[in-house]
């Protein structure tokens, strides 16, 4: 009986554990270094995994078939949704449009508090997926009258490859591109990308080396602020989201540095979203954050000099809309992901004509 | 030969004091579900049985005297005092961030180091009881010292569920428990030893009393450190027991949390999530006068329902401590609204209160309740439970509660879940609307009702109100309910798909809310549950006869321990059967739960007391008759279950007691009938030690097997009839194998 038992529980571990990708790796990824004795270094993100031939980078997506490297996330999208823009957050995109909304499955990170985890922290391989090629995804987009194709729920850098022949694709075709990233790429492959971008919010998860280290999965806060710069000198509209989470990263002095840093480094005119915290995936004990941490953060961001502070997750708010900074009036009233009245006309306030920086034009 | 008595039940008494006091320990630092549960149960009794494996092949090595078993309760004692602290900084040690749940690697590895070892000694001490006793007595005393520490595993399943549990914070507990062992070895020291060695034993004892003394002068002051060091980055403003669990109330700027055990019932204020729960569900009732909170009413969702002309709430919450905690911690508007006498509060349970209510019916019926990811909670979302809602549903009321959802894609795991709970609902009730959010709610009601989720409506609806609200406005319902979404979360959930109907004898959303719980983690946990429920009853019923009839042919003399390993399984599965269903029909009902596990044990002892007056009528066709009987209970088990799921009168209620009682008596006299016909050659001790052993690991697979995987996968009836099979099969073989 033991002997039947062990080799249940063998057949059951052999089954979890051998690494099953078949056809799907079929596309050779890009950013990648062959190396000795099969092994290859993915260039992709700064975690550069060396990956011996039958095994997976950091992110499960990326796989070393045979001294090559290729990706699990082509054509294959775990969610495809025309979404609210508002929803992403990108407040100063289009407002009021839908956004055709994809993922693949894996992220190359591991947040404790991630809020979409059961696609991010999976790999393609092990959820269900639409068989939809680059071209098949510009088609729908088209056919749903989404004027932007938006890279969200997980993170796309792991399925570089797919996002940037859509990015091609779609904007041949005139459609606007964004993502939603958590910035942890290579400068190499995120400048190539940028071409093809038109817009893009940015995690930045905390402002200390520790928050990256212990709670993202020993990641580097430098790293992430090198693609927000990089973002900034290629002049693609940033906006920038940072998850206000209860006793880790809602200290005054850490808002009030990643303000000041966002400030001097890519200007006081970048969307600052500050985020609800809601008891999720593996910190699902801690409380949601209290709105008063959210307002104070609020109001330091102000302090500092940024000039377009929202609150995000938290709805029928006054710090959900858009104010000109100069005359103070509402711009863009809106209740969750509804735009319910935009005034901006050619990019500008109707009451004092002050530029407003974003994208608003298909 | 008193002093061994009184030694035995005491030891059994604090064995299962302690075992409790570190399960709900430990469970306030895991994520409290079956199956963490599960684990630490099954890691004791494991650890049990391995140590009573080990005396019988260490015994003859090993002195058996009284001083030996002195210096087992000695230690005992403290590794009591050392799985305290253990636990108490479990969190520091894996550096875990606040609020974060372990994995079930990390609870099965802190089970097995924290429980393991006392739960080792328990077994050793409980063969060397039996060693001594027989010594003493010149006769195999083995059914005296079972029925003994059954006696007071009894005494301490009661002292501590009933008293002390909510008397006193488990420092003191600890504290208690430990003295009193320490105690009873000082008395046997001073029985058997003379001379210099007594007065250093009086000299120790001293040393020992100051010590304790000294700990007993600064209990609060050492709570208080634990307590902060066990939460830390937390401010904790109290905490309280109570005979439900532990109580922890945590402060971040205005924001209360309230913990029981461990686990994030509620925060408040939370004056966004109380105003659309309340107004998205009185956007849907007209002139609603009769309200029913199930749950979750302290924190301000009350005083935003007096908003609208009611005339009555019913708040229903278990815990009065909640109450009493939050109560002192609330603002003004909201204590005023718990005091307001249109509000009446009741400290019962939802399936016990609608048992028993005979009022008028509910205009709306408004359910705080988590994911059902323990048979506990799973209770409140099945097809039963809703019947009994839409029998207190006015012709126009409706019923809401929210689950976890997500917006943009529904992994396999959550969508089971809530589709599950969804296809239960559309068997109830006529309507079932869907609001999504980053909570799913879900709206039922008759079809007299005028339910709805589009915005517009509901928009207009709650204008018409005219209800002062700060943060949901008519906009709010256009802005906040985006239709297509909604759609879409319909189309996931109502599209064909092999979900199960959640019965409360089926339960199949809790299996899936484990799948979603074993979800988080990356680990082999998710492929074995998705094997296991590729699997049949025929299945392991093929495997388990199997191994017995190669017993049968092969090895006709561990037969009978084959049959106590399935006697441990049997008596684990009765129960959990017997308080799962209880719990099921008559509502979570405290002291009835309590009562039916101490009479149980009460049965085991009785049981053991009854095979001792007839030793020398232990043969293999008494184990024949023994197991038989116990089969033909589990039948008779099943059936009475079957009965009670559609006639339930108050009085059957007590049949649980009864039926109770027999299982205890089936046990009891099962492991000593074993006893009496496997290797009469060894030493008591010896055999003790192996039978003892293998009826902890039948204990053990079934706590984990039974509660994880046969209920809800098969049902709580069909489980009974396997269970039934199996020893029936048991006491045909030995019967036969007899006469080979």
């Amino acid at each position: 009986m033991v002997k039947c038992f062990l080799c249940l529980m063998a057949l059951v571990y052999v089954t979890a554990a051998v690494p099953v990708w078949g056809a799907e790796a079929s596309c050779e990824a890009l950013y990648w270094e062959k190396k000795e004795h099969n092994n290859v270094q993915c260039k992709l993100c700064p975690r550069q995994c060396v990956i011996s031939s039958g095994n997976r980078g950091y992110c499960g997506v990326r796989v070393n078939k045979d001294g090559t490297l290729y990706t699990l996330g082509y054509n294959n999208p775990v969610a495809v949704h025309p979404d609210p823009i508002e929803k992403k957050p990108f407040f100063h995109v289009l407002p009021g449009t839908c956004a055709l909304s994809l993922a693949v499955a894996g992220c190359n990170m591991r947040c404790l508090f991630c809020q979409n985890w059961q696609i991010s922290q999976s790999t393609p391989d092990t959820t269900n997926n639409l068989d939809l090629t680059a071209d098949e995804v510009v088609a729908r987009a088209l056919q749903y009258k989404c004027p932007s194709v938006v890279f969200t729920y997980t993170e796309p850098t792991v399925f570089y490859e797919y996002m940037l022949e859509i990015a091609k694709k779609a904007t041949q075709q005139g459609l606007r591109v964004g993502m939603h990233s958590c910035g942890y790429i290579n400068p190499a492959p995120l400048v190539e990308l940028l071409d093809y971008m038109d817009f893009v919010n940015i995690d930045l998860k905390g402002f200390s080396s520790e928050f990256y280290r212990d709670i993202s999965g020993g990641t580097e806060l430098e790293n992430v602020l090198r693609t927000l710069e990089i973002i900034h000198q290629a002049g693609v509209h940033l906006e920038i989201t940072t998850l206000l989470i209860p006793t880790l990263n809602d200290s005054s002095g850490e808002i009030r540095a990643l303000s000041s840093w966002i400030k001097e480094n890519l200007g006081e005119e970048t969307p600052l979203h500050f985020s609800r915290f809601q008891p999720q995936y593996k910190l699902q004990n801690l409380p949601a954050t209290p709105l008063s941490t959210l307002r104070n953060a609020y109001d330091i961001a102000k302090e500092v000099g940024l000039k377009y502070v929202y609150i995000g997750n938290v709805s029928g708010i006054n710090e959900e809309s858009t104010w000109c900074p100069v005359c103070g009036k509402r711009l863009i009233h809106r209740i969750g992901y509804s735009v319910i009245e935009n005034k901006i006309a050619g990019g500008r306030c109707p009451f004092c004509q002050t530029k407003i920086k974003g994208v608003w034009s298909p | 030969m008193t002093l061994l008595a009184v030694t035995i039940i005491s030891f059994g008494f604090a064995s299962l004091f302690s075992q409790s006091i570190f399960l709900r320990e430990l469970l306030v630092v895991f994520y409290g579900n079956e199956l963490s549960a599960g684990v630490l149960l099954s890691s004791w009794l494991i650890g049990a049985a391995l140590g009573s494996l080990c005396y019988s092949v260490l015994s003859r090595k090993m002195q058996t005297t009284l001083r030996t078993l002195a210096t087992g309760l000695v230690v005992f004692s403290g590794f009591v005092w050392l799985q305290f602290l253990l636990i108490q900084y479990l969190r520091t040690f894996f550096s875990h961030f606040p609020g974060e749940i372990f994995s079930l690697g990390e609870i099965v590895f802190s089970a097995g180091v924290i429980l393991l070892p006392s739960a080792f000694l328990t077994g050793m001490i409980f063969a060397l009881c039996v060693e001594l006793y027989s010594q003493l007595k010149k006769e195999n005393s083995f059914p005296t010292v079972y029925a003994l520490d059954s006696l007071g595993n009894m005494a301490g399943g009661i002292g501590f569920a009933f008293f002390c549990s909510a008397l006193f914070n488990s420092l003191e507990n600890v504290w208690g428990i430990s003295l009193f062992l320490s105690i009873l070895a000082i008395i046997i020291f001073l029985r058997v030893t003379k001379g210099v060695s007594q007065k250093m034993i009086y000299v120790g004892m001293m040393v020992f009393l100051a010590l304790y003394g000294t700990v007993a002068g600064n209990f609060a002051k050492i709570s208080s450190r634990l307590l902060k060091d066990k939460w830390r980055h937390f401010e904790v403003i109290d905490a309280q027991s109570s005979r439900y669990g532990d109580l922890v109330l945590t402060r971040n700027q205005e924001t209360y949390s309230v913990y029981q055990n461990g686990i994030l019932n509620f925060s408040y204020p939370a004056p966004i999530e109380v105003e659309e729960s309340v107004h998205v569900t009185f956007s849907q009732v007209r002139d609603p006068k009769r309200v029913l909170i199930i749950g979750g009413g302290v924190g301000g969702l009350i005083a935003e329902v007096l908003k609208y002309p009611v005339e009555e709430i019913v708040y229903l919450e278990l815990d009065s401590a909640v109450v009493d905690l939050v109560k002192k911690h609330l603002n003004p508007a909201d204590r005023y609204a718990l005091a307001d006498k249109k509000v009446t509060v009741i400290h019962r349970e939802a399936r016990d209160f609608l048992n028993h209510y005979h009022g008028e019916k509910f205009d709306v019926i408004l359910m705080n309740t988590p994911q059902p990811v323990s048979l506990y909670v799973n209770r409140f979302y099945t097809y039963e439970y809703f019947l009994k809602v839409r029998e207190f549903l006015s012709e126009k009321g409706v019923f809401t509660f929210t689950l976890d959802s997500q917006e943009g894609y529904f992994s396999q795991a959550l969508r089971k879940v809530d589709a599950s709970v969804y296809h239960t609902l559309k068997e109830v009730f006529t309507q079932v609307e869907l609001i999504s959010g980053p909570k799913l709610r879900f709206i039922a009601a008759g079809e007299y009702a005028s339910i709805s989720s589009d915005p517009e409506m509901l928009a207009q609806r709650f204008g018409s109100l005219h209800i002062p609200a700060d943060y949901i406005s008519p906009e709010y319902f256009i802005g906040r309910i985006v239709t297509w979404q909604t759609d879409y979360v319909r189309g996931v959930l109502a599209a064909e798909c092999p979900v199960k109907i959640n019965h409360d004898f089926y339960p199949a959303a809790y299996y899936y809310g484990i799948g979603y719980f074993v979800s988080y983690f990356r680990s082999v946990f998710n492929a074995i549950l998705e094997l296991l429920a590729k699997l049949s009853l025929y299945h392991y019923g093929i495997l388990v006869v199997g191994v017995l009839l190669l017993l049968a042919v092969k090895r006709k003399e561990y037969l009978p321990v084959a049959g106590v390993f399935l006697c441990g399984f049997a008596g684990m599965v009765h129960v959990i059967v017997a308080i799962m269903s209880f719990q099921i029909i008559y509502g979570y009902v405290f002291t009835q739960i309590g009562l039916i596990s101490a009479v149980f044990m009460l049965g085991v002892s009785i049981g053991a007391f009854l095979i001792k007056r007839n030793p020398a009528g232990l043969t293999r066709s008494s184990l024949a008759l023994v197991s038989s009987g116990f089969g033909l209970y589990c039948f008779l088990l099943a059936g009475f279950i079957g009965i009670l799921s559609f006639w339930h009168p108050f009085f059957l209620s007590y049949c649980f007691f009864l039926s109770s009682g027999l299982a205890g008596i089936a046990v009891g006299s099962f492991f000593p009938a074993a006893q009496g016909s496997f290797l009469k050659t060894k030493r008591p001790g010896d055999t003790a030690g192996i039978l003892y052993g293998f009826d902890m690991f039948g204990g053990a697979c079934g706590g984990i097997l039974i509660s994880i995987v046969f209920v809800p996968l098969y049902g709580i009836i069909n489980t009974c009839i396997f269970c039934g099979i199996l020893l029936v099969t048991f006491g045909i073989l030995s019967y036969f194998s007899l006469r080979w």
